[in-house]
């Protein structure tokens, strides 16, 4: 048999910086990034948003262990100007394909810059738990 | 002005801007290349790493994004692919609309052993051009070929798929105005005519276009 069907595929992935206290810490590492950083940063999360399955989306380094276990937090990684880049995040369990991206950081022998970059990425997750806080959604450049 | 807008006015105006993009985006797109053929052929980094004679540690460097590899470690991928390699200086609008159109889940590269088209290049007969363009047609709409067994399928944003005896391939579309409509235009390449190409009840009006070429 030939045929041709139409199928219509599951929504995108959408990414969501979480601010409190009128700030939003994850546009303020970004802003803070060069210019190659900013455009890799920017163009994983465009990748990510149209790949389905997250074990499949490039940069990502896996789910964090020791005290972020507990807060399921996991790590985005990238290389840029000699840096390691890191942002901590979770999966939103309150939506369908929602990540929530905590903190920005650096990385180099497993020290993390900020220091309490683990710390406020397990404050914040749990924060967010409690329904302090908010979202702001990022704006995701779709074929541009 | 948009953030697009932005981004275009630093790429023409701004020598250092364009390294920092076209090397941001390469090596995210090379790594993910690496990472996406590798899981399609089932191999671990540790079997990759014995095809190219490296180490694990390196292989899972190379599907981290952020180095930019040498073409011959390039090559010598593509060779434990059994894929080739295309390494070309292209208009920065060939570059979005490939980067557009990649999936990290569903990219692959037929490699040389089901390479019809290289293999046996005269058993591709009949070409069928395709195209189905219309306001209906939403963003991600999936158009799947398929005859006794799946031929391919391409939707208005991906490219993929090819099994022996056919081959595949397209680009999608879209344009603004009147109204934001999708297209996807290409072709399919048989071996044997197909008798026809039909569109199942619930696919609507959709106007799926046919035309057979003789080769």
């Amino acid at each position: 048999m030939t045929y041709h069907e139409i199928m219509i595929k599951s929504p995108q992935w959408e990414f969501s910086d979480f601010i409190y206290a009128n700030s939003n810490p994850i546009e303020d590492w970004r802003l803070e990034l060069s210019e190659t950083a900013r455009f890799s940063f920017d163009k994983i999360l465009k990748d990510w948003r149209k790949t389905e399955r997250h074990t499949d989306w490039v940069a990502l380094k896996g789910l964090l262990k020791g005290k972020c276990a507990k807060h399921r937090i996991w790590e985005l990684e990238f290389k840029s100007d000699k840096r390691q880049h890191r942002v901590l995040f979770i999966f939103d369990p309150n939506a369908s394909k929602r990540v929530v991206l905590l903190v920005g950081c650096y990385h180099k022998q497993k020290v993390y810059t900020p220091k309490n970059a683990l710390t406020e990425a397990c404050n914040r997750a749990a924060m967010f738990k409690r329904g302090e806080g908010s979202l702001c959604e990022r704006k995701v450049a779709i074929d541009q | 002005m948009s953030e697009r807008s932005q981004l275009i006015n630093k790429l023409k105006n701004s020598f250092s801007s364009r390294v920092a993009y076209t090397r941001a985006t390469t090596s995210i797109n090379v790594a993910s290349q690496i990472k996406a053929l590798r899981r399609r052929r089932k191999m671990t980094q540790e079997e990759l790493s014995k095809l190219v004679s490296t180490g694990q540690p390196r292989i899972s460097a190379m599907e981290r994004p952020g180095e930019l590899l040498t073409v011959d470690t390039l090559v010598k991928l593509a060779s434990a692919f059994g894929v080739g390699l295309m390494v070309k200086f292209v208009p920065f609008s060939e570059m979005l609309n490939w980067e557009n159109s990649y999936r990290q889940d569903s990219f692959d590269a037929t490699s040389i052993e089901k390479d019809t088209e290289f293999l046996e290049p005269k058993s591709i007969k009949t070409t069928y051009l395709l195209s189905a363009f219309d306001t209906s047609l939403a963003r991600d709409t999936r158009l799947t070929f398929s005859t006794s067994k799946l031929v391919g399928s391409h939707s208005t944003a991906v490219s993929e798929t090819k099994v022996q005896g056919f081959e595949l391939s397209g680009r999608a579309f879209s344009t603004v105005s009147p109204t934001p409509s999708f297209g996807w235009q290409g072709w399919l390449k048989c071996a044997t005519p197909i008798p026809s190409i039909r569109i199942p009840s619930g696919a609507g009006s959709t106007p799926l276009q046919i035309q057979r070429m003789v080769a």
